[in-house]
């Protein structure tokens, strides 16, 4: 259409107005004599002429309905990865069927939701993708977890959340005939659970009946959280069906159109309760009932309720959000209250009575979590605890009830701040940009809104800082966290929660800009600062534990770190709720301290316990899962279960596409690590490929290149190593180190540079250059040494090159000792089983034989080969390196029988190996040669 | 123009478990008129006008509903049955670009119309809420201007009128481009 058609249409309605006058067959006519402005003529005229168009617009519906009838055999949707069995039923917003989700472990009963909602571009489909991201974070025992999300095949938004077979709350409570005190213990399952949305900023804002289940177990299950945010992100007419069928429970601003919080979600609550103590539903459908009118009749209901929960009901649906409960933890405190007998929080209103009801309070902390997960992958909920001690409170009542009002106002306040920034988020701007403007923007409000308010200043600098430190920029948190932490202190005192989350957060963002020592020290000394306070065992101090245990394992103190882990696991599993995030982080957190400091064995019941948590609560589709799969890789490598290894990392990376996001460092990660898994099964070209992958990834993220492009890159030169091109794999090795070295800091101890230095020394020997490799690999050893005060797989895999070395300058005696003090490394750490534990003994016996000791040479090689065989799948380079070492020491001591057994065992190893350059094999070959000249010029 | 706040004033009454019970009845309903229609061939329009009326008073007598909530009903129906046609549309659309064997003609004839004619109203509610809500009244509820002039409370003249304007401005966006 010609867009002057809506300018002038100003112009053009007047006209038609007349028109409307003029029978049909004149309308051109008096159109020509009464309108002398050609182009306006043109436009009115052309549009009246349209026949074809006119012709459409007055046929109508009927003319669209041959077609629907043609295509509404009740056919079930068609969508990749579920089994659609039924039609359950059709709301204002979806038609919900009920399905199975295929899933490797079998199939899944899930609520498919085709959603009522049009998704044309790209944008959209984005949109509304990332925001079923937040969504699928939301996990809690009460909510119907959001399981999956898409598009059917042809292109309507569907979302699978968990199957609920049962009632809804009202009709639950009806059936069973519940007392007063059973529906409350009921709905405080319902609080809690949105209690725990609203920590991780995402509001209900369609809480009815409807969507509060009772399963036939009797659980509370709240569905479709968020979701009517889903559908409300744009002039979207099927969006206002929904917010009408929500009227009876809608609180009054939101008819106003106001910004949806976490107040409005407490309105509907206090409707929800009532309907559900007093089985009435709420009179506010009547016609006549606008936004003013009271849900329910308001002497009646108090004679129903009784005055507490009446009060109670009240408080939840004031007009004004401000004089409501400021969170629904209030309102579940006071729901408790009632059930314990104590007084209330709602009815008096005197400030007395607030300070006495505060100090006991205390117990029961407001806490605000915010997740930025919109922007942020792998954003975890950050509480900001606040609890003032009831020692000073009962000191100070006066204080406290100026405190206690303020309270109100400081969750108000944090929460419109955080939600602010992520509504203003919706507008559509990429991801990146959109998080960096909302957090300039939070910098700036920060420094406007609360310059007067030294206590919301320290939680709204602590949450910038924490935000931009997991958006990437750590370099901008220092600033913002900083300032929160001298705050922190000064307000609070170092016994503080929120000083020790402030501390933790520095810790991080030090972390992040490789300041590890630094970061250590002073977490360390928080630590031991807030530990001797009256707060300790909370649960700030599992995450402040858990990251100074990371910190003290790169630091190499490796029995700290797992004292640390352990104390923060332990604490984790005391003070935080089973299915909390933190407590499977902290799980997580010990696994990998685990697998560092060499304990494969130890690591690998927490790595698997984390994975279960993480598929128990994420579903086991999640991104999330497939980083603890690779993980998991990491404790059975060294165990040499190649195959499981590979399984699992093929299972992250197909999880990685199916999550159908684009290349992330997560991916490269996988590959890398599939990459690892290949090499060692001697797997080179296909390890080679990956890396390469890999880095593409890495590069295309980070073109000035990160540290995973060079961790890539140093993995790269092991397979070149491997594969005998000793040229390329210096050049890369020096390449990973100069990188790591710019990135890092020259002295990067914290993250490998020991290892990397002993390659580089392996890699030069290889190469002739014996003097620099020995140079170089007594400096690897003295790091390594100087970092890990225990036995360590970096100490020992240093002291096997300086044995390398000491035995290609032909001093084999002096290697010896070095060896075996490398294979006692090895069994201290209870690794016999890893490819260096397994090469470790082969040189050891290797020394041993060329010294004449063939005794014990045969003793290292048996238990060598042992091993090798017993990887899952074998290594044939190794197994044939093994073979024939051991068959020249069974030929020198005379056993020649076992000898050619050996050989030939060796010789079949040999024509297993796969095809390519490969540097063992052609050791191995040329060993099996010179002993098969040896014993033929024997024979002669 | 917020035309959500305007559809939210008209829907405003109606108990909410009740409509929500009506949506899969309209959907019946709607394949049920189209079987019918297509059983006795497509040019008895009339008839079809009557028996969607039909339909409408037994769904409005089931629902139990007083008059003023019947107009509510009348335009919530309008609401839904446009979006069933929509999805519906897009659905066929869908699959004929995957069966370009297809007649073109079929797809331009009964599927890209209504979603033009979807994107023509949606122009037109943003320059005036009312004349869209006549058309969609009568383009996808089939109701006579006697009942739309009740729905929304004027005149079946004035209904006539807005009638004219809205077709004439949706007629202008029908147009081929250029």
């Amino acid at each position: 259409m010609s867009v002057n058609f809506t300018q002038r249409w100003h112009e053009i309605e007047p006209l038609i107005d007349q028109l409307f006058e003029v029978p049909a067959a004149r309308r051109a006519d008096w159109l020509r004599r009464h309108c002398t402005d050609p182009t306006l003529r043109a436009l009115i005229a052309q549009a009246l002429d349209n026949t074809p168009g006119v012709d459409v617009l007055e046929r109508g519906m009927q003319q669209w309905l041959p077609a629907f009838a043609d295509s509404q055999p009740g056919t079930l949707p068609i969508i990749a990865g579920y089994r659609v069995h039924r039609f359950v039923g059709a709301g204002g917003m979806a038609n919900v069927f009920e399905a199975e989700r295929e899933l490797p472990g079998g199939p899944q009963a899930v609520a498919l939701k085709l959603l009522r909602l049009d998704v044309h571009d790209a944008d959209e489909r984005r949109r509304f993708l990332g925001e079923q991201r937040i969504l699928a974070r939301l996990q809690h025992p009460h909510i119907a977890q959001l399981l999956d999300a898409g598009f059917s095949s042809n292109g309507t938004p569907y979302l699978a959340l968990e199957f609920i077979d049962g009632d809804d709350l009202v009709t639950y409570g009806a059936r069973r005939r519940l007392e007063t005190q059973a529906r409350l213990r009921l709905f405080i399952d319902v609080l809690a659970a949105v209690d725990h949305a609203h920590r991780s900023l995402i509001v209900h804002r369609d809480l009815k009946p409807n969507n509060v289940l009772v399963g036939t177990d009797g659980c509370v299950k709240l569905v479709d959280f968020g979701i009517a945010k889903l559908l409300t992100g744009e002039a979207e007419p099927t969006s206002a069906e929904a917010r009408r069928l929500t009227r009876a429970y809608a609180a009054p601003e939101q008819f106003a159109g106001a910004v949806a919080t976490t107040a409005i979600d407490v309105y509907s609550l206090g409707v929800l309760l009532a309907e559900f103590l007093c089985g009435r539903p709420p009179s506010r459908i009547e016609q006549r009932c606008g936004a003013n009118a009271p849900a329910f009749e308001d002497g009646l209901l108090r004679r129903e309720l009784g005055a507490d929960l009446h009060a109670i009901v009240q408080q939840a649906t004031r007009h004004d959000p401000a004089e409501r409960y400021a969170s629904v933890a209030a309102l579940r405190d006071d729901i408790l209250r009632h059930l314990e007998g104590k007084p209330l929080q709602a009815r008096p209103d005197t400030l007395v009575y607030r300070a006495i009801t505060f100090a006991r309070r205390h117990a029961l902390a407001v806490s605000l979590g915010v997740s930025f997960a919109v922007v942020l992958a792998g954003a975890t909920v950050v509480a900001l605890h606040e609890a003032e001690s009831a020692r000073r409170a009962a000191r100070q009542a006066h204080v406290q009830a100026l405190s206690a009002e303020a309270e109100a106002h400081r969750a108000d306040a944090l929460k419109l701040f955080v939600e602010g920034l992520f509504d203003s988020d919706s507008s559509g701007i990429g991801a990146s940009q959109a998080s960096e403007q909302l957090l300039a923007r939070g910098r700036k409000r920060a420094d406007r809104d609360f310059a007067t308010q030294p206590a919301l200043r320290v939680e709204v600098l602590a949450l910038i800082g924490d935000l931009e430190e997991r958006s990437g920029h750590p370099d901008r948190a220092q600033q913002p966290l900083d300032e929160a932490a001298t705050l922190a202190m000064t307000q609070f005192g170092v016994t503080d929660r929120r000083t020790l989350h402030v501390e933790y957060l520095i810790a991080k963002e030090s972390d992040a800009q490789g300041h590890a020592q630094d970061a250590r020290r002073r977490l360390r000394a928080a630590l031991d600062a807030f530990e001797a306070g009256p707060n300790r065992n909370s649960p700030e101090e599992v995450d402040a534990l858990a990251w100074l245990a990371g910190l003290d394992e790169r630091c190499g103190d490796s029995a700290q770190a797992i004292d640390a882990g352990s104390k923060a696991l332990a604490l984790a599993r005391k003070v935080l709720p089973d299915d909390s995030e933190a407590l499977t982080e902290a799980v997580t957190n010990l696994g990998w301290i685990m697998v560092d400091a060499g304990h494969p064995l130890r690591a690998e019941p927490l790595l698997r316990e984390a994975l279960a948590r993480k598929r128990r609560r994420l579903g086991a589709e999640h991104p999330e899962v497939a980083d603890i799969m690779t993980m998991l890789t990491w404790a059975l490598l060294p165990q040499g279960r190649y195959a499981e290894s590979e399984q699992l990392m093929h299972g992250a990376l197909d999880i990685d596409a199916r999550a159908d996001a684009r290349p992330n460092s997560h991916l490269s990660w996988h590959l890398n690590d599939l990459g690892n898994v290949l090499a060692l099964e001697g797997k080179l070209d296909q390890a080679d490929a990956l890396y390469a992958k890999s880095i593409a990834i890495d590069q295309a993220l980070a073109p000035e290149g990160g540290v995973s492009e060079a961790v890539s890159i140093g993995n790269r030169a092991r397979i070149r190593f491997r594969q005998g091109e000793y040229a390329e794999a210096e050049a890369d090795i020096r390449d990973a180190i100069q990188r790591k070295q710019r990135l890092l800091g020259a002295d990067y101890d914290d993250n490998g540079s020991s290892y990397d230095h002993a390659s580089l020394a392996e890699v030069l020997m290889a190469r002739g250059h014996l003097d620099e490799a020995g140079v170089i690999a007594d400096h690897a050893l003295a790091g390594a040494r100087g970092r890990h005060h225990q036995a360590h797989p970096d100490v020992a895999f240093a002291l096997a090159v300086e044995a390398k070395l000491m035995v290609a300058s032909g001093d084999g005696q002096r290697a010896a000792p070095v060896a075996e003090q490398a294979v006692a490394m090895y069994v201290a750490l209870t690794d016999q089983a890893s490819d260096k534990a397994i090469r470790m003994r082969l040189l050891l016996g290797e020394i041993l034989q060329s010294l004449g000791r063939s005794d014990e040479a045969r003793v290292q090689l048996e238990s060598g080969l042992a091993a090798a065989v017993a990887m899952a799948p074998a290594s044939n380079a190794l197994v044939a390196h093994a073979e024939a070492d051991l068959a020249s020491v069974d030929a020198s001591l005379g056993d020649r029988a076992a000898a050619g057994r050996l050989r030939a065992e060796a010789e079949a190893s040999v024509a297993a190996i796969r095809p390519g350059p490969n540097a063992e094999r052609d050791a191995t070959i040329r060993l099996l040669a010179a002993a098969s000249t040896a014993k033929q010029s024997l024979l002669r | 123009m917020n035309t959500e706040l305007q559809i939210t004033e008209i829907l405003g009454g109606g108990d909410p478990a009740a409509i929500d019970a009506l949506i899969p009845k309209i959907y019946d309903m709607l394949r049920h008129l189209a079987r019918r229609q297509r059983m006795r061939e497509s040019a008895h329009t009339l008839e079809t006008t009557a028996l969607v009326h039909e339909a409408y008073m037994k769904l409005a007598d089931q629902s139990g509903m007083r008059f003023a909530d019947r107009a509510h009903l009348y335009a919530y129906m309008s609401r839904v049955m446009r979006h069933i046609l929509i999805d519906h549309a897009r659905r066929r659309h869908a699959q004929k670009r995957q069966a370009p064997e297809m007649s073109v003609d079929v797809v331009k004839s009964d599927i890209i119309d209504v979603l033009a004619i979807d994107e023509a109203l949606r122009r037109l509610a943003a320059l005036d809420p009312r004349l869209a809500q006549v058309a969609e009244l009568r383009l996808f509820a089939d109701l006579s201007s006697l009942d739309i002039a009740a729905v929304i409370g004027v005149t079946a003249r004035t209904v006539e009128r807005d009638w004219l304007k809205a077709r004439t401005f949706m007629s202008a966006c029908l147009l081929p481009p250029g």
